[in-house]
């Protein structure tokens, strides 16, 4: 016997003997162990298929699909994300032997990022990631809203839910441009919120052309919960006081009109009382929200 | 299609009798046992005796304090706007928390006797004043100054003077003076008061231990009017009592004459020039750029549409649009492009992976069945995707590095397992191998039983195995591999008389096995 094959047969030994102690499965010992895909990757790439980083020009490639003052919903393209992780990994092949290796890892890469996505934006925040969900991981949807709220409400608050009222998570919510927000959200949504940025309880009128007016809040009679917007919305108007000095209430008018039309509505109290208190409650301006309930065509 | 739907504006009210964290209850008004004042309280007991009964009686004085012309800091619980913000205001009123429940209906505003449980009109109120109708600051004064103040064109409130001991007069307070004619302007007349001042109660699970007023009562008093947008407002909350006949719904005092007022707090906040309305302009989308989903608005197709129509109908409408490209040839064409926010959902395509962009450019996204002529324009979608994220990873030098050691750990791997595998094959019986005590291995720490069953089997397994005679150069003597021995301890090795049990004992020593 020569030195060499040997000493090959130890080094082989050893091998055997190491992967023997992990399980004696024949086919385990045929079977390659699959090397791990680098963390930093996959986050690389879960980053990606969030489309950060994609110029503007190619998610809105015509001026036309997103007008002034709009709001367009969409799916993600399951395949586009697939392309644009494929392009990403190619930068790491140089040969056919290393496109082989690494395209033979695209799916594994694939569905890693995919589950890394759902976490980015709760580790920008510093939060505990959101739980597993069912919801296929490529499957997701967004919207862009080109409008002055996005940039005269900064903490805009935006949440998404499904037909059976579950909240969805938010992937990713950005603003591309002052005035342009884009988010992301897992799965579809039945229902997209946009909230007022919720800040101090505070009371306020309502401006549209008509004036100032009030939005009436039930007060707890005639079958309207206290606090809840009667539906459909039904407006008393706040009178200005004439005169020299603008922006005065009519306090007093604007309680009569208040208690008029909730009379109207049979929302008082049988007694009829109206006092500071159900002032207080039509008065309180909550943080306005704006549902928008994208449906399929 | 997506509609928008309409406002909710809910808050939560309390009506039980348990609040709910986050919760509030509204009063009409909180009112004091005894309202601010002189009292007497007076004793009377008659005695009976046998032959006449006698009177005696006590008359004890005393009285009810509170809160008039000053307050102390800790007395306002939060203040809207907040002080010295700058901030969207121009549709809230402003309003002052109060820690004290009953501090609007604790006194009287003209003075009078409150009786039992009838709420009385409050006498603070909070004025908005535009920075124009500031004509003099707020100064510190006493309270005599206030009451009678030295110019006769400045009207003090008018308070019975005669109450106060001469080191009251004497104490400091705060007050303004305010040109009458805004003063009767921009208060609130004496039907609004009752409406801007409520007691509500809290919940304040979800907040700090506030101390005195854990409970969670607090008074509010509501300003009555709107800031005035790109200034700053100055919010005061003032003390009306003996101010009654002067307020808005009188006959304003004489035009050069001021109002001085004792300021119990104030603040200055600035309202940002006016935006409009969230909720209006929200609602205002769907009849400005529309609430639709993401594609390349185009006229409608009429009349019997050609094949070429309807499938550039079919394109725009799945959110394709044409945009001129030039080929690597260098010829300008038309090609298709789709964001990758789409206008329905998608599924996964058969196709791919890919190694070059190339590969993923579409002939003709129109109809597929081969009576239809296409529409004879290539789809770069997904071309260009890939493009992106080759353009992404290459300008991230710390991702490439990454790639590049991920695909040398490939390669290795896929050797070490290529080299296993060979050997298995040739190793049909290892896969019958068991510990002494007849289980299967199946832990890293059973391996010494193996070491033992090759121990024993070792010659046999060796001879019959055909192991590849070829070894790579570097590995020979590589003394930090697996099994490798330093060159002298193989040279002992192979000058021993029974070389392979010499090597196995050396590889399987602890000392010589580099793991």
């Amino acid at each position: 016997m020569s030195r060499a094959p040997m000493h090959r047969r130890a080094i082989s030994f050893w091998n055997l003997v190491e992967r023997s102690a992990k399980s004696l499965d024949a086919e385990a010992l045929a079977a390659t162990d699959p090397i791990e895909i680098p963390p930093a990757i996959v986050a690389w790439l879960a980053r990606a298929m969030l489309l950060y980083g994609v110029p503007f020009e190619y998610l809105v490639p015509h001026p036309a699909m997103l007008p002034q003052e709009s709001f367009r919903f969409f799916h993600i393209d399951q395949n586009w994300l697939l392309r644009l992780v494929e392009g990403a990994v190619s930068a790491g092949v140089g040969s056919s032997r290393d496109a082989i290796a690494i395209l033979s890892q695209v799916d594994a890469v694939v569905s890693a990022a995919a589950d890394k996505a759902v976490a980015v934006r709760s580790e920008l925040r510093g939060k505990a990631a959101p739980q597993a969900d069912p919801i296929p991981t490529l499957t997701s949807t967004g919207f862009l809203l080109r409008s002055t709220v996005v940039s005269g409400w900064v903490g805009l608050e935006i949440s998404a839910s499904d037909a059976s009222g579950n909240p969805l998570t938010l992937l990713r919510i950005d603003r591309l441009s002052p005035t342009v927000l884009f988010c992301l959200i897992r799965g579809v949504p039945a229902k997209i919120d946009l909230m007022e940025p919720p800040e101090t309880l505070h009371f306020g009128v309502l401006h549209d052309s008509g004036g100032y007016n009030v939005a009436l809040r039930g007060l707890g009679f005639g079958g309207f919960d206290p606090g809840v917007q009667i539906m459909p919305a039904v407006t008393a108007p706040v009178p200005p006081v004439t005169g020299a000095f603008s922006g005065v209430l009519d306090i007093n008018g604007a309680a009569t009109n208040l208690k008029n039309e909730l009379q109207a509505k049979g929302a008082l109290s049988p007694q009829g009382t109206f006092t500071s208190c159900e002032f207080a409650i039509q008065m309180v301006r909550a943080a306005g929200l704006q549902s928008f309930e994208p449906k399929a065509n | 299609m997506i509609e928008p739907q309409a406002t909710s504006q809910d808050i939560s009210v309390g009506c039980g009798q348990v609040l709910e964290q986050g919760e509030i209850e509204f009063y009409q008004a909180i009112l004091p046992p005894l309202v601010a004042g002189l009292y007497r309280l007076v004793t009377e007991q008659v005695v009976t005796l046998k032959v006449d009964e006698k009177k005696y009686d006590l008359t004890t004085p005393f009285q009810v304090d509170g809160p008039r012309f000053r307050l102390q800091p800790n007395d306002v619980q939060q203040v809207y706007p907040p002080a010295n913000l700058t901030g969207q205001y121009e549709e809230s009123l402003p309003h002052v928390v109060f820690r004290l429940p009953t501090l609007p209906w604790s006194r009287t505003i003209d003075g009078s006797a409150a009786s039992g449980d009838i709420v009385t009109t409050p006498w603070l109120a909070l004025l908005t004043l535009y920075p124009e109708e500031l004509v003099s600051g707020i100064q510190q004064m006493t309270l005599n100054d206030l009451l009678s103040p030295a110019d006769s064109n400045v009207l003090g409130p008018i308070i019975d003077k005669t109450q106060f001991s001469a080191a009251e007069l004497a104490q400091a307070l705060l007050a303004i003076d305010i040109p009458s004619a805004v003063f009767n302007g921009v208060t609130p007349s004496i039907d609004d008061l009752p409406f801007l001042a409520h007691s509500r109660q809290v919940n304040t699970d979800g907040k700090e231990i506030l101390g005195l007023v854990a409970d969670g009562y607090f008074s509010v008093v509501i300003g009555n009017r709107l800031p005035k947008t790109g200034a700053q407002n100055s919010a005061l909350v003032v003390s009306l009592e003996g101010q009654q006949t002067r307020i808005r719904g009188n006959t304003p005092p004489p035009v050069n004459a001021f109002v001085r007022v004792a300021v119990l707090a104030s603040w200055n906040f600035t309202a940002a020039a006016a935006r409009g309305d969230f909720i209006e302009i929200l609602r205002a989308i769907p009849d400005a750029g529309g609430v639709e989903l993401l594609h390349m608005p185009h006229d409608d197709f009429t009349g019997t549409l050609t094949t070429a129509e309807t499938t550039a109908q079919e394109a725009l409408d799945t959110g394709y649009v044409p945009l001129l490209n030039n080929t690597r040839a260098g010829e300008e064409t038309t090609s298709w492009y789709r964001s990758p926010g789409v206008p329905e959902a998608t599924s996964l395509d058969p196709f791919g992976p890919y190694a070059v962009s190339d590969m993923a450019i579409r002939y003709d996204p129109g109809p597929m069945d081969s009576v239809t002529p296409g529409s004879g324009l290539f789809n770069a979608t997904y071309a260009c995707a890939w493009q992106i994220g080759r353009l992404l990873a290459l300008s991230d030098s710390a991702f490439a590095r990454m790639l590049y050691r991920w695909r040398v750990d490939l390669h290795r791997n896929d050797d070490q397992n290529q080299l296993v595998a060979d050997l298995a094959e040739r190793l049909p019986s290892l896969a019958r191998m068991q510990s002494p005590v007849g289980e299967p291995i199946r832990r890293l720490d059973a391996a010494p039983f193996a070491f033992i069953d090759f121990w024993l089997n070792a010659g046999r397994l060796l001879e019959q195995a055909d192991l590849p005679r070829v070894v790579r150069h570097e590995h020979r003597s590589d003394a930090r591999l697996p099994g490798v021995l330093a060159p002298d301890a193989l040279r002992a090795v192979a000058e021993s008389d029974d070389p392979l049990t010499e090597l196995l004992q050396r590889l399987f020593n602890v000392t010589e096995v580099t793991p």
